[in-house]
């Protein structure tokens, strides 16, 4: 390890390497003059070409030299690398090394989930997030429920608009968001009352999370049953699904702290909202208009059961999830 | 109360109950037998599609049904 003390004072002249990703400015070389005269480097810098764990983050901190307030222990690193053809070597290595493990990674979870179709879900706009909001607690101010149709460039229709473009689109936004801030409330709830354990928000995730799994489940075979295939979609229905944690969240805010009629009439009043803003946004896909009807076998009534159905179990399911309970015993 | 595990635990019950359903002693005495002559018509109703979706639990849920109980058990046992 002779040769790095052998670098102290010669590379004030020259640049530092950003890992060839970004240019350098007038800061970065006088930070980097101030590199020169820091501790002694660290002997386990010196990467190794062959070396699979050589370190990522090099090429995109090191060389910026410690900012005030910052410390990094790979800003010591940059005295060596330029230097050195064999670290040069290496980063470049530790990069396409790096990219080949994305693309790896990316490939094999494309296989189960889809990225893209899941990005159109979470493609959303604050005033897509504030009407599907207000149709939910207020269902009967809505105009229309109607979704647009996606066309590619022949005028074939290959799918539905984006939540951002049409806002009777389903999202995952809020569903994700609702289960999130559900366990937060239910957490709060249970902190005012002074039984809170850790533990809780664990349960009241595993709770939730389970009520969501078994609808979804259950919707998804009568689907099949009913011979509905695509215009209902598996993370539509997830969606769908996931939407009663808004109300659910203001009923059960409700619940400690207001007289029974009260937190009842609201569950009631929203229970309804909710089951009002499923049969019309699921009427669209499950009940199609006469006009379309194809040679398959429809069993138009059934299906129309099935959507009231869904959206009478809308009341159970807000009730199992206002059901919160603490690990705590009571002292 | 209603967590994810319970939820596996109901799963596994119900997917056992499905699979041990015996095929000529019971589901052929009701007419829910999956080679019976009124299938061949009509692929499309309800009752079809639910007797192909029983009969397709069978078939492919035994073998992964055996590791999964033997799993729950043990760890039932093990773990209480």
């Amino acid at each position: 390890m002779s040769h790095f003390q052998g670098q102290m004072g010669g590379h004030q002249q020259n640049p530092p390497m950003r890992g060839a990703f970004s240019p350098i400015s007038a800061e970065q070389q006088q930070q980097f003059a101030y590199n020169q005269y820091a501790s002694p480097q660290p002997q386990h810098a010196y990467p190794q070409p062959q070396a699979q764990q050589a370190y990522p983050q090099q090429p995109f901190v090191a060389q910026q030299g410690p900012l005030p307030g910052q410390s990094t222990p790979y800003g010591l690193f940059a005295q060596n690398l330029q230097s050195n053809p064999a670290a040069q070597m290496g980063m470049q290595f530790a990069g396409n090394a790096m990219n080949a493990m994305q693309e790896n990674v990316q490939q094999n979870v494309e296989r189960y989930v889809s990225m893209r179709q899941l990005k159109h879900y979470f493609d959303v706009s604050n005033i897509y997030v504030l009407s599907k909001l207000r149709a939910l607690v207020f269902p009967w101010m809505q105009k229309s429920w109607h979704r647009y149709a996606e066309r590619d460039q022949t005028g074939q229709v290959v799918g539905f608009k984006s939540p951002r473009e049409d806002a009777n689109s389903p999202d995952l936004y809020i569903p994700v968001m609702g289960l999130v801030s559900y366990v937060i409330v239910i957490g709060l709830i249970i902190g005012r009352l002074g039984v809170f354990r850790p533990e809780d928000l664990g349960y009241t995730a595993s709770s939730a999370l389970g009520v969501i799994v078994f609808e979804v489940l259950l919707i998804k075979m009568f689907c099949y049953l009913l011979n509905v295939g695509s215009e209902l979609q598996f993370l539509d229905i997830v969606a769908f699904s996931g939407y009663k944690f808004v109300t659910t969240i203001l009923v059960v805010l409700l619940k400690p702290w207001a007289p029974w009629w009260m937190t009842w009439s609201a569950f009631l009043y929203f229970g309804f909202a909710l089951a009002f803003f499923m049969i019309r946004s699921l009427r669209h896909a499950l009940i199609p208009e006469s006009s379309s009807v194809t040679g398959v076998n429809v069993h138009r009534k059934r299906r129309i059961h099935f959507l009231f159905v869904i959206a009478m179990t809308q009341f159970l399911y807000i009730w199992i999830l206002m059901q919160y309970k603490s690990s705590a015993v009571k002292p | 109360m209603f967590g994810f595990g319970t939820l596996l635990y109901v799963t596994l019950l119900l997917l056992n109950a499905v699979a041990i359903l015996n095929e000529e002693r019971f589901l052929a005495r009701i007419g829910w037998a999956r080679n019976s002559a009124e299938l061949y018509g009509d692929t499309e109703s309800v009752k079809a599609k639910l007797i192909n979706l029983i009969s397709a639990v069978r078939t492919l849920m035994r073998i992964p049904l055996i590791a999964a109980n033997v799993v729950v058990i043990v760890y039932a046992l093990v773990l209480g």
